[in-house]
């Protein structure tokens, strides 16, 4: 198997983590939120519209891996171009490349939604401080921010 | 700068004029009313009282909570419909204060309504019991379904018991085994059995001692029949199906009364509001004070405001008297913003983090242009932008929210435009959907340059907050803090920045040391020993890294502004891969196209709104801004269902 | 992680609930209430508003304090994932009623003089009160059914109520302890409780000067205060306690409540002591994001808002001063 893989194959493969991982992780976050938000909608459905804003933070992981998959699959011109031919080099760069969002993703994501979970309590108790509950949220994301920018410098950084 | 002048005011009344001071002061809402604190020590002034009237107050709440009863029991069994976006702004019916003023005549109307709401709840409830009995039965009946006995056999009789009953499974065959070995005359029928249970018909010989013994040993559980039922089991249950369907029809019945109620919805909530605001007067009087002939006021109103408040009350009563003063030492007063009309909006931000306390500076202008162009870069699409800024005019034409909410929209509008300014510069139009040149660069095509234009522009950011924080201090009278704190920090990063160009690295170097020996020397005044004073300061470099991860943090400009440009261009590669597969091909890509930008914009907005009141709270307001003031709420008209029309002035 | 899922749901819900609870405020109003009837319309405004509309005589709050606890239960019961949790927290329900039936049945009377709790605990009053028609006990826990036997078995020598209460308590302890040990906020909690109810017991021996071999048999095995800490110190005075638990959690409970009952010879400032204690070990706790901590939380808000009720209750329909009963009142959760 490994003799017929080449550069191409792998750099597909840091396309499909970054987009599969960080898009797991979005999917626990905002299913972790949903969890929380229900508990308290089915007490008080007024809180619907707040609530869902804290579950819509722990998805942007998620965009964020898609954009990173895209990115690869456009600089490797498997969508709109002609497809390059990568040496083993070359895919083993973008592979890494696309670890940073990856993996920042997939954890940082669960870790938002549980700060974001945490933050649908403290709605039900006090709906003025939807503002402090977004914020603790958005602390965490800096990290998949951060990833992101580096996968991206990364991936900008590869000559083809 | 924008903290408004606030007064602490007094007003006099004569007592037969107190209801409609109270009255003017909640039409008005200009004034927060405070409780009495100070108790007056003027000349003549008597024995000064506060006025309660506990019980009045009392029947107003449990009229309250009669209404609130009824129109719980309404919207458990007919919904209010509620938009989504109306779960934030809130939607109510208007009315114009005269059709308002004629519900106080309404008492004995609602009253029946409540009458009626009670009784149909515990209809309700009785009918909901009843179908529960009945279902109970019914599950209990349902194993002996095929056996064909009147129930009113079951018992004893003069000869033998005649048993309906069950017991596990398991121990069936036990159990008939015996039977058969004891009392071989028993007649034992399985007439069902699942995994668990196995139920059984049972005669046995009266007073049947082995029968009896092996019942109890085998856990057998008789079944209960309420005595009128007397057919068979199958026969029963038919019947017992007819009176759940009545039962349930009653139901329907039930709820075709209550629906009746409901065009007396309305009527049920302006009411409701018209004996809140009466409580809500009657609350406040809570705070007065008063003698035999006149009561006492006091509250806080803006400086600005005094004289309206003045004209109205001299208008509405003879005898009001108003007295304003400026706060004196220890006093604090509520906090309320003004703003020009471009920057007001922005006060949503700084509110939601905290109002200002009223010894600092309103933030709100200071950081209304940043947000302003974070949120472009974040957004970062002209086609975005244009669609955000229409999006939020036609929410707030069709709305008409209050507050915060009005403040949030406009923000967006305003937003909108910024991105819309940044899209023109990189020349982003929906994605590449519409190609025009940028004005400026394509962040895609060097993001190491956008990448550097954001951290510069966090440094401005910083540098700004940390002016604002100089300025307070010279302000305060203390400029030396201000050079310490901020000047130092001032030299020794723009020195470090120097340190990366060449042309002026000897000068950074310079600046550099000069700012950090600076620091060293100053930031351990605190502290009482030389030796701590010293490593206080010399600590104080490690907050280098803190200035680091803030301008870090910045990055996240490029990285938004890149995320939303990026999947929107994926947004329309996947239109155009499935735009040529003829008319199924076209429609599927108009739905992906305006399905996907949607998406898109709602998600765009929703980061760049997030991270860029971040980049406000965390780096920008940790420079200078302390908050934990109290906002001004004034006493004013506050309803739940009902909009009044403003009156005209 | 499995176990955030599991609750998330739950506790969010529970925070809801929380907001209905009675705040200071709300408790204020109801002590400084002219009368009963005044005293109950403060609930009107509240989440009891219904029942407070259905009761027809002020005298029979019983009713609605036992409706709301049981409302309380069922909702929460419909809701919460950990089964074990809430079988745990409503054992206590069980053994109370058996608790009164025993009693009753063994002493020959009715039950009706004392509250009994219908559909609170884990096994139903109704199916209680079938057992006792039927002499049949073997459909309770095993545990509870140990107990019942030994009683049984107990009473022809030796028909004293208090033996009743002694062996159920017991039981009780046994059966919670071991059902909470894969919850260690639980745990924790029951050994607390243990605890204050073993030095409970200590004072009450000391006071009544009940023997030493009495003490062993009531001390509940639950507590991690050993029973011998309590045998070593039956010689000595009470103030001996004092000192050997000053350094415990539990010092200013003992050191207060004692001071009361030398002053006054009663024991409710120890009880009332020893609820905020749990109520603040609790508190300490609720903001636990996900966890049992939450319900177990609003559970003991709950059973606490019904004893402040009854309290204040009891005390307007007596006339007392309000002074004179917030000095019995608990603290509020919320």
């Amino acid at each position: 198997m490994f003799e017929s893989m080449t550069g191409i194959v792998l750099a597909l493969l840091g396309a499909a983590l970054a987009v599969g991982l960080a898009g797991i992780g979005s999917a626990i976050g905002v299913g972790l939120v949903g969890q929380s938000a229900s508990g308290v909608v089915s007490e008080d459905p007024d809180k619907f519209g707040q609530t869902l804003l804290l579950q819509a933070l722990p998805g942007t992981q998620g965009i964020y891996g898609l954009l990173t998959g895209f990115l690869i699959m456009q600089r490797t011109g498997v969508v709109g171009g002609n497809l390059l031919n990568l040496t083993m080099e070359q895919g083993w760069a973008v592979f890494m490349a696309a670890m940073p969002v990856a993996i920042v993703g997939l954890l940082s994501a669960i870790a938002q939604g549980r700060a974001a979970a945490a933050g649908v309590g403290l709605i039900a108790k006090r709906p003025e401080e939807l503002g402090k509950a977004i914020i603790f949220a958005v602390m965490v994301e800096t990290y998949a921010v951060l990833a992101l920018l580096a996968s991206i410098l990364l991936l900008f950084g590869i000559t083809f | 700068m924008a903290i408004v002048e606030m007064k602490k005011i007094y007003l006099f009344a004569h007592r037969a004029e107190k209801e409609k001071m109270v009255r003017a002061l909640q039409s008005l809402g200009l004034v927060e009313i405070r409780q009495v604190e100070e108790k007056p020590t003027w000349k003549g002034c008597g024995d000064l009282r506060s006025i309660q009237e506990p019980e009045a107050l009392h029947r107003l709440e449990s009229r309250l909570n009669e209404i609130k009863y009824s129109l719980d029991l309404l919207a458990r069994h007919f919904p209010l419909k509620k938009g989504f976006l109306e779960q934030f702004a809130g939607s109510k019916m208007t009315l114009t204060p005269e059709e308002f003023s004629t519900f106080g005549a309404e008492g004995e109307q609602v009253d029946k309504i409540y009458q009626a709401c009670r009784r149909l709840d515990e209809g309700f409830t009785a009918l909901g019991n009843e179908e529960n009995r009945v279902e109970n039965l019914l599950s209990d009946l349902a194993p002996y379904r095929d056996l064909n006995l009147p129930l009113k056999e079951l018992g004893v009789s003069e000869r033998v018991s005649v048993r309906l009953g069950s017991l596990p499974a398991a121990s069936l065959a036990q159990f008939k085994d015996l039977l058969a070995r004891e009392a071989p005359e028993t007649h034992v029928q399985v007439v069902s059995q699942d995994k668990e249970v196995a139920h059984i018909f049972l005669i046995y010989l009266r007073d049947c001692p082995p029968v009896e013994a092996a019942l109890k040993e085998h856990n057998w559980t008789d079944l209960q029949v309420p005595a009128h039922l007397t057919a068979s089991p199958a026969q029963c249950m038919a019947q017992l199906e007819e009176k759940l369907a009545r039962e349930r029809e009653k139901g329907q019945g039930l709820l075709a009364q209550v629906e009746k109620l409901l065009p007396q919805r309305p009527r049920l909530m302006a009411y409701y509001d018209y004996l809140a605001l009466k409580r809500d007067r009657l609350a406040v009087t809570d705070n007065f004070l008063s003698t035999d002939q006149a009561v006492l006021m006091t509250g806080w109103a803006r400086a600005a405001d005094i004289p309206q408040i003045e004209e109205h009350l001299a208008q509405v009563g003879e005898t009001a008297t108003l007295l304003a003063r400026d706060p004196v030492e220890g006093e604090i007063p509520p906090v309320a913003l003004k703003n020009g009309p471009l920057v007001e909006p922005f006060e949503a931000v700084t509110n939601l983090y905290s109002t200002p306390s009223p010894k600092e500076i309103d933030p709100t202008a200071a950081l209304a242009p940043f947000f302003f162009v974070f949120f472009g870069i974040t957004l970062g699409d002209a086609g975005y932008g244009i669609l955000l800024t229409l999006l939020s005019l036609l929410l707030l034409k069709l709305m008409q929210p209050k507050g915060m909410g009005e403040q949030l929209i406009k923000l967006l509008a305003l937003g909108g435009g910024a991105a819309l300014c940044f899209g023109i510069l990189t020349g982003s139009w929906f994605g590449d959907m519409i190609n025009l040149p940028p004005l400026w660069f394509n962040p895609l095509d060097d993001p190491m340059k956008m990448l550097i234009f954001s951290m510069a522009l966090g440094v401005i950011h910083l540098f700004a907050g940390m002016a604002i924080q100089a300025y307070r201090s010279i302000a305060a009278g203390k400029p030396w803090d201000a050079v310490f704190d901020q000047g130092f920090w001032y030299l020794l990063l723009i020195g470090l920045m120097l340190l990366a160009l060449p042309a002026v690295a000897g000068l950074g170097k310079v600046l550099a040391i000069a700012g950090a020996v600076g620091l060293v020397l100053t930031q351990g005044r605190g502290q009482k020993n030389m030796v701590m004073k010293f490593f206080s300061g010399l600590l104080s470099l490690y907050d280098l890294t803190g200035y680091l991860s803030d301008v870090l943090s910045y990055s996240r400009l490029l990285a938004l502004g890149l995320a939303s440009g990026v999947i929107a261009v994926a947004i329309n590669t996947m239109g155009r891969l499935v735009g040529s597969a003829g008319v199924v091909g076209f429609v599927l890509m108009l739905i992906i196209l305006i399905g996907g930008h949607f998406f898109n914009l709602i998600i765009g907005t929703l980061g760049a709104y997030v991270h860029t009141s971040r980049l406000q709270y965390i780096e920008y307001f940790g420079k200078f801004f302390e908050g934990g003031g109290k906002a001004f709420t004034p006493f004013k008209i506050n309803t739940q269902y009902v909009d009044l029309e403003e009156r005209e002035a | 992680m499995a176990n955030d899922s599991k609750y998330a749901y739950a506790v969010a819900r529970v925070r809801v609930l929380e907001n209905r609870l009675l705040d200071k405020g709300q408790v204020d109003r109801m002590l400084e209430a002219q009368g009963a009837r005044e005293a109950l319309q403060v609930l009107a405004e509240t989440n009891y508003a219904s029942a407070v509309g259905e009761l027809k005589d002020v005298h029979r709050f019983e009713d609605l304090l036992a409706g709301e606890l049981e409302r309380v239960y069922r909702e929460v019961r419909r809701f919460y994932p950990e089964p074990r949790l809430l079988e745990a927290l409503a054992a206590k329900y069980d053994v109370h009623n058996l608790k009164v039936l025993l009693k009753a049945q063994g002493l020959g009377r009715e039950a009706g003089g004392d509250i009994l709790y219908p559909n609170v605990g884990n096994i139903p009053l109704a199916k209680l009160e079938a057992m006792f028609a039927q002499e049949d006990f073997r459909d309770l826990p095993p545990h509870l059914r140990q107990a019942v036997e030994e009683i049984g078995a107990g009473w022809s020598q030796r028909p004293d109520p208090q033996w009743i209460d002694i062996i159920l308590d017991r039981a009780l302890y046994d059966h919670l302890l071991a059902l909470a040990d894969t919850i260690p906020f639980l745990k924790e909690f029951f050994t607390h409780q243990a605890n204050l109810v073993n030095i409970k017991t200590f004072i009450r021996v000391k006071i009544l000067r009940q023997d030493e071999d009495f003490l062993k048999k009531v001390l509940l095995r639950g507590g991690d205060i050993h029973q011998s800490f309590f045998t070593d110190l039956y010689h000595e005075p009470l103030e001996v306690l004092c000192d050997r638990l000053a350094l415990s959690p539990y010092a200013q409970v003992v050191n207060e409540g004692l001071a009361e009952w030398q002053e006054k010879g009663r024991l409710t400032r120890f009880e009332k002591l020893a609820d905020d204690f749990l109520l603040n070990f609790v508190r300490s706790h609720r903001h636990h994001p996900f966890g049992p901590q939450a319900l177990v939380g609003y559970l003991l808000a709950v059973e606490n808002e019904l004893k402040l009720i009854r309290i204040i209750m009891v005390g307007k329909l007596n006339k007392l001063p309000p002074e004179e009963i917030r000095e019995r009142l608990r603290d509020v959760y919320v």
